[in-house]
Parts: C-alpha cells; structure tokens; sequence
C-alpha cells in the first residue's frame, strides 16, 4: 500500500524537529530518508509509526488517515537499531508474537513462521535464543519478525547500523532482494549515503528538519540540489563564482578569485553569485598545458598536495594555483592514462559542462 | 614508575580485603556461630563453650505456644506485606521509570521517603495514625506498616531495572499488534522479572525480622517473632532464644536459597 505524508510537523519545546513534510512512497517502493542526526529523519518514522504524534498533518496509508490509532492498530512492521529481540523469547517465539497478537491458530503461526525463518535463511534456528546468536542472524530474525504479519509498511530504523561494514554490504543487497519480493512499501532511515543509495528508488536528503531533496539515488547524487546535499552524499569540488552569461542551456562561470571561465550545463540568471559542484570521480588530471583551456574544457592548474591509495582508486589532493583552494580528484587507473604525478607535481585538472552542477541558494 | 604504582594499589586492595574478611569473621559471623552453637547447648543458661550437645531447646521452641504463634505472623506478613508492596511498587516504578515529567523526581523520592526515616518515629506515628482510623494494634496495621517499609526496596530496584531497558522492547512489541495490556504482561514485566525478584527479596527479608515497627503493633493474637523474642529475652535468658534465632536464620536462609534455586542471586540487580 502506498504511504503519504501530508504535512507532517513537530517540535520539541522551542525545537522544531521536523517542518511541515510531504512525501508519497507508491506502493511496493522503498524511500530512504537520509541524513544527519538531528535532521528529522527518525521523528518522521517514529511519527508514522505511531511513537510520536505530529503537531499537525496526517499519515495516510493505502489513503487511510492513521493519525490518531495507536501503533498497534497500524499494521506496520519495523526493524530497529538494536533489532530489539525480545530476549526473553526464542527466534520461534519473537517471529511468532505479531502473528498471536493478530489471533493466528497454532497451525498458521508454525507454517508463516518457518516460512518467513526461511526467507531469511534462518531455517533451524528457530530454538535458537537472540544471546546465541550474532548480530547478523539477529538482524535477520528481526527481519523475519517485521515481515511475518504482512505489514502495509515497512519502517527501517538505521536497520545495519550495528553490523560491520563487509556484512553491512551484503545485507543491503539481501534486504533490498527480499523487499522486491515481498513488494512491500519500505521506509528506510539512515545516516549512511551509500545505503541510501544502494537500497532506496527514492532518496530523499534532510536537514534541519527539511526536506531538501527527493529523487532517484543516481538523479541525487549526480544533480543535487544544495550545497549542503553535494556534500553529504558522497564528497564534493565546490567553487564560489559569478554566471556571466547564460545560452543554450550553458552557463559561463567566472571563478572566484581566478582567471578561469568555466562552462556548466545548466541555466541560471546571469551576474548572478552561484556555487558549483564537481565530484572528484569527474575530474580529469593531465600534464599541465596539455589542456588548452579552451571555452568548455573547464582547465584549472595546481599542484599535487596529497595523494592516497584507495584501492579501486587514487585520492589526489590538488592545490589550485590562484586561489589555494583545495580540489579533490578520485580517478581510477583508466581514468590516469598513464600519467602519475607526484606529491609537489604541478597539474592541469578539467572537467565536462555536464559534469558540473549549479547548486541553489 | 607505573608498575610500581600498580603494584602498590594491588598491595594496598588486597590489605583492604584482608582487612574486610578479618571483621566480616570476627564481629559477624563468629557472633552467629556462638549463638547457634548456644542453641545446641544442654545447660539450663547461656554459657559458652557449651558442655555437651543437645536438641532441648528446639524442643522448648516448638512446644512453646508464642514462639511457634509469633513465626506464623511473621511469616504470613512477611509473604502478605511483600505481595502488597509489589502490587503498589511495581506500577509506580513502571510509572516513574518511563516518564519525562519533572514531578517523576519528586515521586520516585518520596516513595523512597520511608527508608531514609526511623523506623522508631515512623513505627510511633503509625500507631497514632492508624489508632485514630480504629485499626489499632492488630494484623491489618501490621501490614499496613509493613507494607509501607516494603514499598521502597521495590520502587528501587524496579526503576533501576525499567531505566536500563531500552524502550525500544515496548515499541516492537506495540508494532507487533500488541496492545498496552499485553505489552506489559508478554514483555515489560518478563524484563523486569530480575527487578521485582530482587525487590520482594529486600521486603521480605526486611519485614522477616522486623523489629522497631512490629514493636508498636505487637497485640495478643498478633504479634511477630521478633517482638515475642524480645518480651521472651526480657524475661528469661536461656538457650531456647538461640534456638528460635537459629529456626530464624535457617528460614531466612531458605529463602534465598529458593531464590537462588530458582533464578540465582547473581542475576538480581543486574539486568539480564
């Protein structure tokens, strides 16, 4: 069922944790609302999951208000940090609880458990208690736990927080199969961008208790919207200028504090102040005076600073010549074409019009 | 310079136990020793080391009316003020636990009040108290006070318990279709299973041997051992009061070892 946010708000005392927010997750889909902490993100699902009433605004699901029933009238699932497993319970008994609080007879109970124990390749576990279990078989229990009652919506709270980076990994790809499966409209809150992307069909940046910025994972990361989003997902080149004219869907940047004019797709009023991302993965590194700078190719030289071996990549830190600002360049050994500078090495970096982006206010 | 320092903290730890094992033994333990070793004792007098080993005075404890009537109230009350103290103790503390506002504070400290009052001056206005609502000495006033003396040691250790929870037990257990009734049954109250255990335990044993409170409700047809112990020793002195001691400290001793039996003291105030 599809899940619509209308309006929501709330504050903490003089603290407006959350601005009125509209958001509409269709249903089936999975919508990652990532950001820092205190960016409103978990008062948004601890609002639809009932634990928090909103100051104002409605959540609708399958276009039913659910505002004001108790989080046990909801029909949701949810998977929390800490998976809280009921510790006092065996995996059989935790997987079972929603399904008796919903009046299963014994017969359903045992076949929907050992199917969902199956789902998440716990077959045979189910004597097992959480104490004995690691983090990962207990994430998958809590798992199991949310979707055995068929829930209208799955709220994801920080769901692979506590587990170590490798299996973090494949968890999200395992999480992601099984919500595709299942077809079961998700709510994911996180604060790590490479879950958001990995995992959500729509992911939506927040801040201070906004909204900034709602889209496919590639669409967010390659166009954000904000300064702010250009940095928090992933890492970002950012250069203060001026537009000085705007055609064809190219504006003319001229560079704060250099000679260069460069070209980005996009538009925007002319004379006026902007800020312009490039992430470091689309910056090119050449042989300095070996791009021309001709209009379009973007030339800006500088020195090698730093450079780190990231395995599937090169980090170089580039100190730019006029301003001493510091760019950042990831380029992959096909991307080098031969050319390895080194520290104190001067450089010329460029990058395409359509490679950068121009951020708003 | 560190290891050394080490070292001397070690030394000095390890005098400090000495130290405290020495006392524990010397003005604890051997007291008890000689009073259950009186107990065995055939003289007619309390006098120690006893002369030769005999039963007697267990036999006079059980043949003897008030001791035997006093242990039956004891123990009733003791079960009775417990149960009544949990019923009472377990809600507030769920209460005061979870709560954010600020008269939580005040709350959880003024159930704590009785333990930081006299029992003498608390014992003394009781028995006004109650006199004037016609209770007077009787059973009923008993438990009341000992109800009261009880309350504390379980709002005590069952907030304690309930803080350390995460809520987030509670909140899964909502998701999950349950309603507050059965959240509390099905998963609150398993959690702080560990809490009210430790709790009833402290209540118990504390109205077990009760003495300054029992004093002002001692009347003919309710009165507890340890106030029948007292007017017995003001009396007569002989070996039946070591007698009754020791039927007391075995029965104390059962207790925790049910306890133990059944849940194990080291899981007592520490979350499982």
């Amino acid at each position: 069922m599809d899940l619509t946010l209308d309006g929501i708000c709330k504050s903490f005392g003089a603290v407006q944790a959350l601005q009125p927010l509209h958001l509409s997750v269709p249903s089936g889909s999975l919508v990652g609302l990532l950001g820092p902490s205190g960016c409103g993100k978990t008062t948004t699902l601890r609002i639809i999951a009932g634990f928090e009433q909103a100051d104002a605004g409605r959540v609708l699901v399958g276009g039913t208000d659910m505002s004001n029933l108790a989080p046990n009238r909801r029909r949701l699932g949810m998977v929390f940090q800490n998976y809280s497993l009921f510790p006092h319970m065996n995996v059989f008994d935790n997987v079972a609880f929603g399904l008796r609080r919903a009046g299963c007879n014994r017969a359903e109970v045992a076949s929907r458990v050992a199917q969902a124990l199956e789902m998440v390749r716990l077959s045979g576990f189910a004597e097992r208690w959480p104490s004995q279990m690691s983090g990962g078989q207990q994430q998958r229990v809590a798992l199991a736990r949310s979707i055995v009652t068929r829930p209208a919506v799955l709220l994801l709270d920080e769901p692979l927080g506590a587990l170590d980076k490798n299996l973090r990994e494949s968890m999200q790809f395992e999480l992601r199969q099984l919500q595709r499966l299942l077809v079961i409209t998700t709510v994911l809150v996180t604060h790590d961008q490479e879950e958001a992307l990995t995992m959500a069909d729509q992911v939506a940046v927040m801040h201070d208790g906004r909204l900034l910025q709602l889209g496919a994972p590639d669409a967010v990361y390659n166009r954000p919207c904000s300064r702010f989003v250009a940095e928090f997902l992933g890492t970002s080149n950012i250069f203060r200028g001026a537009a000085v004219s705007a055609s064809g869907g190219r504006v003319a940047v001229r560079l704060q504090g250099m000679d260069a004019v460069v070209h980005v797709a996009g538009d925007t009023a002319a004379q006026s102040a902007v800020e312009i991302a490039v992430r470091p993965e689309r910056m090119v590194m050449r042989h300095p005076g070996t791009i021309s700078g001709a209009p379009g190719e973007n030339a800006l030289s500088g020195e090698v600073t730093g450079l780190v071996f990231r395995g599937s990549y090169r980090a170089f830190q580039i100190r730019i010549e006029s301003t001493g600002q510091i760019v950042f360049a990831y380029l992959a050994p096909q991307a080098r074409e031969g050319f390895e500078p080194e520290m104190g090495q001067k450089v010329s970096l460029s990058f395409t019009p359509q490679d950068a982006v121009i951020l708003g206010a | 310079m560190r290891h050394g320092a080490d070292r001397m903290v070690d030394a000095v730890s390890g005098a400090a136990l000495l130290g405290f094992v020495v006392v524990f033994v010397v003005f604890l333990l051997a007291p008890i020793l000689v009073v259950v070793a009186v107990a065995f004792s055939s003289l007619g007098y309390v006098a120690f080391p006893i002369p030769s080993l005999s039963l007697r005075w267990f036999v006079r404890v059980l043949t003897y009316e008030p001791f035997l009537d006093g242990l039956r109230v004891s123990a009733e009350l003791a079960f009775a003020s417990t149960a009544l103290a949990a019923l009472i103790g377990v809600p507030a503390a769920l209460a005061i636990g979870r709560s954010s506002r600020p008269w939580a504070q005040g709350m959880a400290a003024f159930l704590l009040s009785p333990v930081s009052m006299p029992l003498i001056v608390l014992g003394y206005s009781l028995l006004f108290y109650l006199s004037v609502l016609g209770l007077g000495a009787s059973f009923a006033s008993l438990l009341i006070a000992h109800t009261v003396i009880g309350v504390p040691y379980l709002v005590r250790t069952v907030t304690g318990i309930y803080r350390s929870i995460p809520p987030d037990y509670e909140e899964a257990s909502a998701i999950l279709g349950a309603g507050r009734l059965a959240s509390l049954f099905l998963v609150t109250l398993p959690l702080i299973r560990p809490g009210i255990f430790a709790g009833c335990l402290f209540a118990f044993l504390i109205s077990f041997d009760n003495l300054p409170i029992s004093y002002f409700f001692g009347s003919a047809d309710a009165s507890t051992l340890p106030v029948v112990m007292l007017s017995y020793m003001q009396s007569q002195f002989d070996p039946a009061i070591a007698a009754i001691s020791t039927v007391q400290m075995v029965l104390a001793m059962i207790v925790l070892l049910v306890v133990e039996r059944f849940y194990g003291l080291r899981r007592i105030g520490a979350p499982a």
